[in-house]
């Protein structure tokens, strides 16, 4: 890969973050004005920008001895594994960041040391509803993680590859979504739990006044959302490759397939905000282990019929 | 472009967000909550770290005077303060000059916005701090560690107790300890509510209500002025049901909207907070409303078998908590006028915090079909109203630790909303002295 490659693929992920960022804002802003029953205002298409502008003029507020390297890295931290993950996701067949053989390994590093991120946020204000979100999201995390990577893992037997392109091209005919029906909903699930989304907020829910982010303010503020909203970007574009055949479709451009099916994911995940309460720490750790993974197991197992 | 002249664009944009806010709530603040959060232009924050606008709503007992200056030191720069009276004081309150002082009848989202503008755009200073930036209490230099206990753990070393081994409550996995003073401006409990909490984890290791009861209560709800209605001005004369019962559907949705935002579902806490601010005069105009959040399966499944409260201890809350355990205890079934409108009061079985969401909707429902029946009906002089929401019972801290110790604390505090004690009419707190 030459040097202008590298810039390029930076360049390509870094455009894709903020450009899919700034579309979850929006979206979540023209949902909530749907359920609210409110006009659609300009306000919904400009609204994300002022805030971010209001978060650059805000000062970044400090706790009583907190471990300032590590609450800062925490949102930088978050949006770099949101980029690794998003990297290795096929936006055609002929346009992709990061070619590598193993990019579901990967995207699943990436996801699987999000708890990382999260939990400096939570722990380093040392305050004690961030701390108590920090808690949460390693219980979360331990839930999640092997529905997770058993619904990924489930989608690279029929391609006999980790490689997302594999992956993507071993639909031909018949999509993931169809031939393994329970990976697309597990899948979803632990997107929404990686970027604490909606029902699955536990770390940052209104009962600990924001949780991990209760202490942040300012640009810290801005980045950790954005890193958030980056991590749903990267999970519905994972979606939409994994499971939806991502740059196949009839008509229209590959790159295009594979936009549309990402944005219909990325509002099914920011949708779910407005639609469903939070769930209980104590069910949500219940159903993951008790459902959730047989569940996921069974998937693998239906994948390997497939595979037959 | 200058520096000077992009941070003037930078300023004017960010003068167009939403306007942050936190909202610090006193005596007096019926209506306070629902107002902020019906509005657009404003976003209520559960936090006051990155608020640019902290509202002060209706009187602040003397007692509180100091958490609300901690609150207001906790914001970001620029920030700015508006006062906006529940109890018609017009004079800027001691210590709080800098303030905007808004009257309970003037249009608060306007203010609010105009604060928030002026501080972004420098046209207004942002406030300086009201304490010491100090610590609460020196590094002890005792122990191995210096921090005053023993081994790694225990001891206060800067007036903050660190974790500690506590005995486990649950499930068999012992885990450190920290205790915490949650309020008396914590968003989701009811105003002026002081929890000293020791955590396991996630978990409620010990709880114990701390607001101090304080000399010189009125006697009046805190929940000025709906409660008003139906608690002070029955007993004299006679009042207009249809008031009466669209005071207790305003008071039951706002109490639903805030609900829903501990919930998550911010959007349709918009949506009842509008509804509560202009309650519908049509029982259909809930009827969408009422089927979206019954048909809202993960909403029940957050709050179905959690908080349950029944009995003896249900009958002793009365309300709409006694009737959510089954108790058909509701003054309006003796009135001979609600007699004459059909009013059977509606019951729910289960005591938990599904039921009592349930059960609040369903009167709010009831009540805007009652003030529809009504027409001109009064009732008769001395006749005892039903109220929204009575006072708890005068061991309600008491009744709190043992419903809440050993529970996680996103259901203790759901709880704890679910119930909604009037601190300020059990006797903790005092109207008369404020700050």
């Amino acid at each position: 890969m030459t040097a202008t490659a590298w810039w390029g693929a930076i360049a390509g992920v870094g455009l894709a973050i903020i450009v899919g960022a700034y579309l979850v804002a929006v979206a979540d802003r023209a949902i909530a004005s749907v359920v609210a029953g409110e006009p659609m205002r300009s306000s919904i298409l400009a609204g994300p920008a002022r805030s971010v502008a209001l978060g650059l003029v805000q000062s970044r507020t400090t706790t009583e001895r907190p471990d300032g390297a590590a609450w800062a890295l925490a949102p930088a931290l978050y949006l770099g594994l949101a980029a690794a993950a998003l990297a290795v996701v096929p936006l055609s067949e002929t346009l992709l960041a990061a070619d590598i053989e193993n990019g579901l390994v990967l995207f699943g590093a990436a996801q699987a040391l999000a708890v990382i991120p999260v939990f400096l946020n939570g722990w380093s204000p040392n305050s004690i509803l961030p701390l108590i979100g920090a808690f949460r999201f390693i219980a979360q995390a331990l839930s999640y993680e092997m529905p997770n990577l058993l619904a990924l893992l489930s989608v690279s037997v029929p391609a006999s590859s980790l490689s997302i392109h594999d992956i993507v091209a071993s639909q031909h005919g018949l999509w993931n979504v169809v031939r393994l029906p329970l990976g697309l909903p597990l899948f979803l699930f632990a997107a929404a739990s990686l970027a604490f989304w909606g029902p699955m907020n536990l770390p940052d829910g209104a009962d600990l006044a924001g949780g991990t982010q209760a202490e942040t303010s300012g640009l810290h503020l801005v980045a950790w959302r954005a890193g958030r909203a980056a991590m749903l970007v990267a999970a519905a574009a994972m979606g939409a490759a994994a499971f939806l055949g991502g740059w196949l479709g009839p008509g229209l451009p590959g790159w295009a397939w594979m936009v549309v099916k990402t944005l219909v994911l990325l509002v099914l995940l920011v949708g779910s905000r407005h639609v469903a309460a939070r769930v209980r720490a104590e069910r949500y750790v219940v159903i993951s282990w008790a459902v959730l993974i047989p569940l996921a197991l069974l998937n693998v197992m239906i994948a390997a019929v497939v595979a037959l | 472009m200058t520096a000077r002249a992009s941070a003037g664009w930078l300023t004017a944009v960010a003068a167009r967000a939403e306007a942050p806010v936190f909202l610090a709530r006193g005596i007096g603040t019926a209506d306070a909550d629902a107002r902020l959060r019906a509005s657009p232009r404003l976003r209520v924050l559960d936090s006051p770290r990155a608020a640019a606008v902290l509202v002060v709503a209706g009187c602040v007992p003397t007692e509180l005077a100091e958490p609300l200056a901690r609150v207001h030191d906790q914001m970001a720069h620029p920030r700015a303060t508006v006062w906006w009276s529940g109890a018609g004081d017009s004079a800027p309150p001691v210590g709080w000059s800098h303030a905007t002082i808004v009257g309970p009848r003037d249009d608060i989202e306007a203010a609010v916005v105009a604060a928030y503008r002026d501080v972004i755009t420098g046209a207004r200073c942002s406030e300086q701090t009201l304490l010491p930036d100090v610590d609460p209490a020196p590094w002890r230099g005792v122990g191995p560690y210096g921090h005053g206990g023993t081994g790694m753990t225990g001891g206060i070393p800067y007036g903050r107790p660190m974790a500690g081994r506590g005995d486990d409550r649950r499930d068999g996995l012992t885990l450190d300890v920290v205790l915490a003073r949650i309020g008396p401006f914590f968003a989701h409990l009811p105003e002026g509510l002081v929890l000293e909490v020791t955590f396991a984890g996630d978990v409620v290791h010990d709880l114990t209500v701390k607001t101090p009861p304080v000399a010189g209560v009125d006697g009046l709800g805190a929940r000025l002025p709906d409660d008003a209605v139906t608690a002070t001005m029955a007993p004299d004369r006679a009042v207009p049901v249809a008031a009466i019962e669209l005071a207790r559907a305003r008071q039951h949705l706002r109490w639903l909207a805030r609900l829903l935002h501990l919930y998550g579902l911010d959007a349709l806490a918009r949506l009842v907070a509008t509804k509560a601010l202009s309650v519908p005069r049509e029982p259909q105009e809930l009827t969408a409303l009422t089927r979206r959040l019954e048909r809202c399966w993960a909403l029940g499944w957050a709050t179905r078998g959690v908080g349950v409260i029944d009995g003896v201890s249900a009958a002793l809350w009365g309300g709409p908590v006694a009737r959510a355990a089954g108790i058909p205890r509701d003054a309006r079934a003796n009135s001979p006028v609600y007699a004459t409108l059909g009013f059977q009061p509606i019951v729910h079985a289960n005591g938990d915090n599904c039921d009592r969401w349930r059960q609040r909707l369903a009167e709010a429902v009831q009540a805007i079909e009652l003030a529809a029946r009504a027409g001109t009906a009064v009732t008769e002089p001395g006749e005892t109203i039903e109220p929204a929401a009575p006072p708890p019972p005068a061991d309600f801290g008491d009744q709190l630790a043992a419903l809440l110790i050993g529970t996680e604390w996103g259901d203790a505090v759901a709880t704890i909303a679910s119930l909604d004690p009037d601190v300020n009419a059990a006797g903790y707190l005092s109207k008369g002295a404020t700050v």
